[in-house]
């Protein structure tokens, strides 16, 4: 206790210490949380998860689908430049990475996947810039029975 | 002297003073300027000690001392605490500092708490697609939702 005081630092300063050392450091971002979910789009049946009612109609106006349902959500944290890998249906996976985040908006590189015999094949790969937390909407590839797979992704 | 002033001397030789009225104290007072002998009479007589008083003996040296002992040897007002333990305040401090900056690094929402919420204003700049695939960019809806549409090739 004698040393601390000829050093200065009393329990206040100790104080400053710990908060700087957990304090992000000036201009670092944090690592951002990316949602992926696996929508199903069908002909089947009618049923609309209740996330997709807003746009459901909207959906319906553009594509032939009927019923809309959210059937897996799945995502991670990843900062800039990590990838943040995603299981979806039916042996469909996911990559998200974060490329930029700038003025509220997060740019990110989603690729898709797709397990075949063993081997995982790329399917689509895009490069989207949106508002954090909103979602961007890539489909089309096929589900059993005649159904399609529409991939929804956000990060903030 | 008449009666009433004997009975007036009386009662101030009695020290009975707060029974005597103004005019009384007047007259005796006029009584004693006329009457030196009344005067000196009065003048010697010895207050009455109260029985339910008691004299108490002054202390002495011998007994002074132990008080200026204890009072020279006092370290101080109250329990002198370790230095050590002054210290505590300041060390639970930068603990709860620290505790709060580490869950303000922690993401707000994760997982269920998301809700969907469409990129109308997404940009997409990118688009690959891979083996026989074609890839479409819809517009959907009055607000334009940008939808990235793959169009699988005969053989998928």
């Amino acid at each position: 206790m004698q040393t601390i005081s000829r050093a200065g630092v009393g329990p206040w300063g100790l104080v400053i210490v710990a908060a700087l050392g957990v304090a992000p450091a000036q201009g670092q971002e944090s690592k951002l949380d990316v949602q992926v979910w696996a929508i199903r789009a069908t002909q089947s049946n009618s049923e609309v998860s209740p996330e997709l009612k807003p746009l459901v109609e909207q959906l319906k106006k553009q594509f032939k689908f009927t019923g809309y349902k959210v059937e897996k959500k799945a995502g991670g944290k990843g900062g800039i430049n990590e990838t943040v890998r995603a299981d979806l249906i039916e042996a469909y996976q996911a990559e998200v990475v974060p490329v930029r985040v700038e003025n509220g908006r997060v740019e990110v590189k989603i690729t898709l996947f797709k397990d075949e015999k063993g081997k995982r094949k790329p399917i689509l790969r895009t490069t989207a810039c949106a508002e954090r937390g909103k979602f961007m909407l890539a489909g089309g590839q096929p589900l059993s029975v005649g159904d399609t797979l529409i991939v929804a992704v956000a990060a903030r | 002297m008449n009666d009433s002033m004997r009975e007036l001397l009386n009662r101030v030789a009695a020290g009975d003073l707060d029974s005597l009225t103004p005019e009384q104290v007047a007259a005796l007072e006029a009584h004693l300027n006329s009457s030196p002998s009344d005067a000196a009479r009065l003048g010697a007589v010895v207050p009455r000690v109260d029985p339910l008083v008691t004299a108490i003996s002054a202390p002495v040296q011998t007994a002074w001392e132990p008080v200026w002992t204890a009072i020279s040897g006092r370290r101080g007002h109250g329990r002198q605490w370790p230095r050590r333990l002054l210290l505590w305040p300041g060390f639970a401090a930068a603990a709860a500092i620290a505790m709060i900056m580490t869950l303000w690094r922690l993401p707000a929402r994760t997982g269920p708490d998301w809700t969907f919420q469409p990129a109308y204003d997404a940009e997409v700049t990118q688009v690959e697609v891979f083996g026989e695939s074609t890839s479409m960019l819809y517009a959907v809806g009055d607000r334009g939702l940008p939808v990235v549409w793959v169009i699988p090739g005969e053989g998928a």
